[in-house]
């Protein structure tokens, strides 16, 4: 492999990159790649490969080697699905919480006419009224009940 | 990176479900189109210290039954009930603890087809 151009480099750096050469192939490429000072984005990309490829100081088989190229797309799996759950997570909040900044909301519809100031606001108060002290009335009945039905029973009791 | 995806599925799922209010069962008759026509009288107020919402229909046999069906599913997370009879109408009053606050869900009826419905509580309560 000595004697190279800067085209074969490349090509053969490529042919590295996308793990098409033997073991011995690669092999050689390392130790031309490390003796000589040529350099181009594809050559430095396998040389950046050998240094990690060094690093880890195993035997990887031609399969191995393709499987590399796994952890790539998983990474960018793991970007796109951070930024999906970003997505999804801001949605979700802003569906909970996005009405808080409104202070007082008032709607009201009689017989399908939607109704708004002053006669809006007095028939909520009317209704609300309404519904409130039936409400408490119902409550404050069932507890009187229950009290004297209490009292009677006690009553029979003695 | 499964495990790490797995974790990010997880928090996506857990935030979703956080975020997502318990939706009372009778809530959804206000998000129906027939209340709003006549005969009908709907009505909401909401601040934050009260959110109260009613709807009124003086002849609807039709919306009485649906919401008896949707408060008695409530009536299943209610930790107070008071059901009777007073003034011509039947009644049924639940309190659902939700949130740190209690929901009061009150409905009273006759038979012909009156039915007046109201939620109430803070607003925080429905979150």
């Amino acid at each position: 492999m000595e004697n190279l151009t800067l085209q074969e480099l490349e090509q053969l750096s490529q042919a590295y990159v996308d793990c098409h050469l033997s073991r011995l192939q690669e092999r050689e490429l390392e130790l031309v790649l490390i003796s000589t000072p040529i350099s181009s984005p594809v050559i430095n990309e396998a040389r950046a490969l050998m240094d990690i490829a060094m690093q880890m100081d195993v035997n990887v088989s031609e399969d191995a080697c393709r499987k590399n190229t796994r952890p790539r797309i998983l990474k960018y799996t793991g970007i796109v699905a951070a930024i999906a759950v970003i997505v999804v997570c801001g949605i979700a909040l802003l569906h909970t919480y996005g009405h808080l900044g409104k202070t007082h909301d008032v709607y009201v519809c009689v017989d399908g006419e939607v109704l708004s100031g002053h006669i809006a606001q007095s028939i909520v108060s009317e209704t609300e009224e309404e519904s409130m002290a039936m409400f408490r009335a119902i409550i404050e009945d069932s507890e009187v009940e229950q009290y004297l039905s209490t009292q009677y029973m006690n009553s029979i009791i003695e | 990176m499964k495990k790490l995806i797995s974790i990010i599925f997880f928090i996506c799922v857990v935030s979703v479900g956080y975020a997502i209010p318990p939706k009372l069962a009778c809530e959804s008759v206000f998000s129906r189109g027939d209340i709003r026509t006549e005969g009908h009288k709907v009505v909401s107020n909401k601040s934050e210290d009260n959110y109260f919402r009613s709807v009124t229909a003086t002849n609807d046999r039709e919306l009485l039954a649906e919401i008896k069906e949707l408060v008695e599913a409530d009536k299943l997370r209610a930790t107070n009930v008071v059901e009777g009879y007073k003034n011509g109408k039947e009644y049924i009053i639940l309190n659902i603890p939700n949130n740190g606050c209690v929901i009061n869900v009150g409905m009273w009826w006759t038979e012909p087809g009156y039915v007046h419905l109201f939620v109430q509580s803070e607003l925080k309560a429905f979150k």
